[in-house]
């Protein structure tokens, strides 16, 4: 219909001739016009063209005239989703308002919207006006669900439903519907949440390595091996499943844990209660002995010391664990 | 817009919509069934005489199918759209919020991340003259609407009625976040169990649901015959 516009267009500029009392219609001006104008010359007659019996370019015989353009026929309170129920490209006889587009020419306006190209070019959310997308909305409400009101806060969510399964889906325009990123799926959770016990805890950590992160406490499994997201689904939950089974198990070989391998410092048989116990036991004169190192294990100040130090090793340097150290060594040593 | 490319979701008129939708219509969490209720589904055909009469749902038959399954729920359904132009993005983002509003969707954030925009420096001739080139740049502009605590059958409703409406050249990518139970077998350790038949099942179970691994298959079922006959051979950790 462009092209049928632009031709007919291009023979009104040669020919302008629709004077009406002497004065110049289409260009009271004579200012340029663009190419896009429709020609106000009637199509019945003959511009002097051979007849070509109802074939060729300029087809004139069989054509109907077009008629007034529908928007003089339009209410004002008239049912616009009608006019416009889906999505359509722009039709300036249907639409009744006077909308302008395209990059003005000197001391112009952009051109108006007939035989505009610009317009029919963009999308157009015509079908979309605030009244149909609320029609439309009534009439899909019958197919939604509520929302359970008792899950009304974030912590109620993570306490019921802690396992939290994402997903993308893509749409978009190509040659082809598939995205082959759609298939990975991420599984995550708190270890708080699974029945670990210390040891189960520990391994479990050890055993999925980088996919655990202290901080939040949160074990995320990314499943991409799997062409199929259900199948990548399945396979999570699989190593899910696994890892928590694994993780109870006591393996023969897992009570040669030394103490490198430990994840937090204990300060039970380690070289600082040895150094201190031989620092007492050399302070006090009071005499060797089982009785006397149990004796001065149970010592709070003894305690003190312990804490200060395990907060030390486990918690790293900072301003107060460094004043419980100091504290706790004074009181130890007497100072 | 006549490009030959098939475009990710049908075209289709809004009677339509609703034989679609239908089907998936699902109701209720555990606590909530209904038993019995199941209106019967008739596929609705519309004559092309109908597209622009602008007949809504009050004169068609609501074919609501209500399932026993449970609901999906979703912690976060985050929608992102990409175009070039902003103001297409602009009124679809009015549109997104619109809707969501009269299906009773809760709305999270909605914000607009920053353009990309993508240059290449081509030569402008086609042989030689290397020092006149041509520069093009495709701008990417983002939108992304955010909802929050959607159910299953709602976000599926909203999503489909928002991409049925995407304009053309534009792209959407969805990222569901949904919520789950922890998985009944993972409730207490399977080694608690009494050594009967209860454990093939469970391993039966695990082996079916999971792909074929060689080296994955092998590990749990060695494992409780291990347990039984405590044997010291060291195994391997399974993830």
């Amino acid at each position: 219909m462009a092209v049928h516009t632009l031709k007919k267009s291009i023979l009104s500029l040669g020919r302008i001739d629709c004077h009406i009392y002497g004065v110049n219609v289409r260009n009271p001006l004579n200012r340029a016009t663009y190419a896009t104008a429709l020609s106000t010359n009637n199509s019945s007659q003959n511009k002097g063209f051979p007849d070509r019996g109802n074939r060729g370019p300029f087809n004139r015989r069989s054509r109907r005239e077009a008629g007034d353009p529908r928007t003089d026929r339009m209410p004002v309170d008239q049912d616009w989703p009608t006019v416009y129920p889906t999505a359509t490209p722009f039709r300036q006889g249907s639409v009744p308002l006077p909308v302008r587009m395209g990059f003005p020419v000197k001391k112009g306006v952009p051109p108006e919207k007939k035989g505009n190209l610009e317009l029919i070019k963009i999308p157009n959310f015509l079908h979309l006006t605030p009244l149909a997308i609320k029609k439309h909305c009534e009439a899909l409400k019958p197919f939604c669900t509520e929302w359970p009101s008792a899950l009304d806060t974030g912590a109620k969510c993570d306490e019921h439903f802690p396992v939290k399964v994402e997903s993308k889906d893509y749409v978009s325009a190509g040659t082809s519907l598939r995205n082959p990123s759609a298939r990975i799926v991420h599984l995550r959770l708190k270890l708080s949440c699974l029945n670990l016990d210390d040891h189960a805890r520990k391994k479990m950590v050890k055993l999925v390595g980088e996919r655990y992160c202290k901080d939040t406490d949160t074990l995320a499994i990314t499943t991409d091996s799997c062409p199929v997201r259900q199948q990548n689904y399945d396979y999570a939950m699989y190593l899910l499943t696994v890892l928590y089974h694994e993780s109870w198990k006591m393996e023969a070989w897992e009570s040669e844990k030394t103490v490198a391998d430990m994840e937090e410092y204990s300060w039970e048989d380690s070289p600082s209660q040895k150094n201190i116990m031989s620092t007492l036991v050399r302070m006090q004169v009071a005499g060797e002995g089982e009785a006397v190192r149990e004796e001065l294990l149970g010592r709070p100040e003894v305690q003190e010391y312990r804490d200060s130090v395990t907060r030390l090793k486990n918690e790293g340097e900072s301003e107060s664990s460094m004043h419980q150290y100091r504290d706790a060594v004074k009181k130890l040593l007497n100072l | 817009m006549a490009a030959p490319v098939v475009i990710g979701r049908n075209i289709r008129t809004f009677g339509r919509i609703f034989v679609g939708v239908s089907q998936s219509g699902s109701i209720g969490l555990n606590a909530c069934r209904y038993h019995g209720r199941s209106t019967l589904f008739r596929p609705l055909q519309l004559p092309a005489a109908c597209l622009h009469t602008g007949t809504f749902s009050s004169s068609l038959p609501s074919s609501v199918i209500v399932t026993e399954e449970p609901d999906t729920l979703y912690q976060k359904v985050s929608v992102l759209v990409k175009g070039h132009d902003k103001a297409v993005l602009d009124s679809y983002e009015f549109f997104a919020i619109l809707a969501a509003k009269e299906l009773g969707v809760t709305l999270g954030k909605v914000f607009e991340p920053p353009k990309n925009i993508e240059r290449l420096t081509l030569l402008k001739s086609v042989h030689i003259f290397k020092k006149h080139r041509v520069q093009y740049e495709m701008r990417t502009h983002y939108r992304c609407i955010e909802l929050s605590r959607v159910t299953g059958s709602t976000a599926q409703v909203y999503l489909e009625y928002i991409q049925r409406n995407l304009p053309e050249g534009v792209a959407m990518e969805v990222t569901k976040t949904s919520m789950e139970k922890v998985p009944e077998h993972i409730l207490e350790p399977m080694w608690n169990d009494p050594p009967t038949e209860e454990k093939p099942s469970h391993i039966h179970k695990l082996l079916i649901s999971a792909p074929n691994q060689d080296d994955r298959t092998s590990s749990p079922e060695t494992g409780p015959e291990n347990m039984l006959v405590d044997n010291g051979q060291p195994e391997q950790g399974a993830a």
